[in-house]
């Protein structure tokens, strides 16, 4: 019989190069054998039959192997899995401005990930109390175990997988309605909690019902990053909102001591801050221009501080050279709050809240649409506030007569178009409910407008008043205080417009009445 | 069975989608640049024709944006094309591709919202 000799030459001696060091050499044994086989039947019959049993042994190598093989490919696509949905989160997080969408951005992503399952969040107001007594004797409902299981994963700070094991009863009515409801059929539940630091923030909930494969540990381990990442997210966002609340807060305290140093004047930035804001809203500037707007109203006395105490609580006429010193208050608040770089968007209402729409104002003599809106809105809610306000020398108007005061300064003083927006609003507000809801909106604005940090500083802002000459004759004018003062008494005979009967000392303390003066 | 092509020079992300696919009742045809993709496409002997594309941006020979172009201009136009961008890539794709049917996919990604794309492509074009 002729050498049925394998041509092993046609073949490269060796074998492929991925293959695992105990199969080559297994190879290279056999390949050893075949070549030094005899010529004889039986030795050649030997050969096959060796072959045949290593065969089937490199068979079951390589079965393992590729066992192997699948196993860790899973692994790394649910390591790329877990991978890609951070980046996914991690690329939509500019947009989020809220401490619920940065909830809502998690939700979303878990929802695409598992999007035939059920995924629900818990939040504090939605678990039971500490105490509270599981459900009534009996079949435990499915809305009372998921209850259950997100309280234990909150308690216990971690993730945990159930499976409802007392039989399905109906949902009892006493749970309806408490949390997201569950949907009957639901075979295993698996939640984890998110916290910021020690604070519970919330419990995410994933449920499966009989046809998805059961939760294993590759789920709980990406539901625990997830809900990690998302506490360290909402941390960070409280934590800004909170550093946020505390400078503004901070402001308004230290502007309040400016204001006290006189106290007819007690508040009166807060409140100007507040009808300053309000008219923004309701001429719905953006988010930016509002929080500058609020800034440059807290701050647009600060420079009175520079200002003479003596001048500042005078109650008689003041001389040319004192009326001159208490123009100076805006170019002093603007030089302080210049040196804030994130608040250059604020500097135009400290500079110019003296402006008269006609041109007659202080310190630039800017006039109409030339002076900045923010300034505009300033003056009016600023006059409004001293209207309404008691000075040494007259008692407060009304809100109705401030109104109507501004009414007849439209044009002159204030600006005609803001008058009548002011109006409405001061009349909605006062109507008694506005009060509620601006104090609602106003929280609501804190814990999420207010959650951006403050803008960073720009550059091209004004450097100062124009270098016009200021109006230094101003003073000799016979003062728009005692023409508000007619205008009043013609909206209302009672008004007497002070405590006294003196008209000469209402035209001498002009200078306090901010924006009215002369 | 929808059949889906992967052209990617990167021989471990071929294999790992190519699993991936596969474990979703997908059948896998792979390639290593835009021109084994072409070939591919073209084939006139494939049993079955190709059904969606997964391909990466950066291949030798021809690259992703190309064969793009070539596709929506040839017998194919209508097969739909997932792109696999890193980051870099975003601003010159969007001037390069601008007015061209093709799916980006940012990497790293998820493959499971991946295959949620996928399959809506597919269910897309099975209406057509």
């Amino acid at each position: 019989m002729r050498d049925a000799q394998v041509h092993h030459d046609d073949h490269p001696d060796r074998t492929s190069p991925d293959a695992p060091p105990g199969i080559a050499a297994q190879v290279q044994a056999l390949r050893k054998q075949i070549a030094s086989a005899g010529g004889s039947g039986v030795a050649q019959l030997a050969v096959l039959q060796e072959l045949d049993a290593a065969l089937a042994r490199l068979d079951a190598e390589l079965a393992l192997v590729l066992t192997e093989h699948q196993g860790m490919a899973d692994e790394l696509i649910k390591t790329y899995e877990q991978l890609g949905i951070v980046f996914e989160i991690t690329r939509h997080l500019s947009a989020v401005r809220t401490e619920a969408e940065v909830l809502k951005l998690f939700l979303d992503s878990l929802t695409a990930t598992y999007h035939q399952h059920w995924v629900a969040l818990y939040t504090p107001e939605q678990l039971p109390l500490p105490n509270h007594a599981p459900g009534s004797a009996g079949a435990e409902s499915v809305s009372a175990w998921v209850e259950r299981i997100a309280d234990l994963c909150r308690r216990e700070h971690r993730v945990v997988v159930d499976e409802p094991d007392t039989p399905r009863g109906d949902a009892s009515p006493a749970r309806a309605g408490r949390g997201p409801a569950p949907p009957a059929d639901l075979q295993q539940l698996m939640a984890a909690p998110v916290y910021s630091g020690d604070v519970f923030v919330a419990a995410i909930l994933l449920g499966r019902s009989e046809s998805a494969r059961t939760f294993d540990s590759s789920d709980m381990l990406l539901l625990d990053s997830l809900c990690a990442f998302c506490g360290d997210l909402t941390r960070t966002f409280r934590l800004v909102t909170e550093l946020d609340r505390l400078s503004i807060d901070m402001v308004r305290a230290l502007v309040g001591t400016v204001d006290q140093k006189d106290h007819y004047t007690s508040g009166h930035s807060q409140r100007v801050g507040h009808y300053a804001r309000l008219l923004g809203e309701e001429l719905a500037l953006d988010q930016h221009a509002l929080r500058m707007l609020e800034w440059s109203a807290l701050l647009h006395d600060i420079g009175k501080i520079g200002i003479r105490d003596d001048v500042l609580k005078k109650a008689g006429r003041l001389t040319e050279e004192e009326f001159a010193h208490i123009k100076e208050h805006p170019v002093r608040s603007f030089e302080v709050v210049r040196r804030i770089p994130q608040l250059a968007d604020a500097l135009d209402g400290v500079l110019h809240h003296h402006e008269h729409y006609d041109g007659k104002g202080y310190p630039s003599g800017l006039a109409g649409e030339q002076i900045p809106l923010q300034a505009r809105i300033i003056q009016i809610a600023d006059v409004f506030d001293d209207l309404t306000s008691t000075r040494a020398y007259r008692a407060a108007f009304n809100w109705q007569q401030a109104l109507g005061i501004l009414q007849q300064e439209a044009g002159t003083t204030v600006d005609p178009h803001l008058v009548p927006i002011f109006d409405r609003l001061t009349r909605r507000m006062r109507a008694g409910d506005a009060e509620a809801r601006h104090e609602t909106r106003r929280q609501g604005d804190d814990a999420n407008a207010t959650a951006a940090p403050l803008p960073p500083a720009q550059s091209g802002r004004p450097t100062g008043p124009a270098p016009q000459a200021m109006e230094a004759d101003r003073v000799n004018d016979p003062s728009p205080r005692e023409a508000m003062v007619e205008a009043a008494k013609a909206v209302d005979p009672d008004v007497t417009g002070d405590g006294s009967e003196d008209t000469a000392r209402t035209t001498g303390t002009a200078r306090r009445d901010n924006g009215a003066d002369g | 069975m929808p059949r889906i092509l992967i052209a990617d020079d990167d021989a471990h992300m071929v294999r790992l989608l190519s699993i991936w696919f596969r474990q979703h009742g997908h059948d896998v045809v792979e390639a290593r640049n835009g021109h084994q993709a072409r070939q591919l496409l073209e084939d006139p002997n494939a049993p079955e024709p190709i059904d969606l594309i997964v391909s990466d941006i950066n291949m030798p020979v021809c690259d992703g944006i190309a064969l793009v172009k070539w596709l929506r201009n040839s017998a194919r136009r209508h097969t739909p094309i997932i792109l696999l961008s890193s980051r870099c890539d975003q601003m010159a794709l969007m001037n390069q591709l601008s007015g061209l049917d093709v799916v980006i996919q940012p990497k790293p990604f998820s493959p499971s919202r991946l295959m949620g794309r996928i399959e809506h492509l597919l269910g897309k074009n099975a209406t057509r």
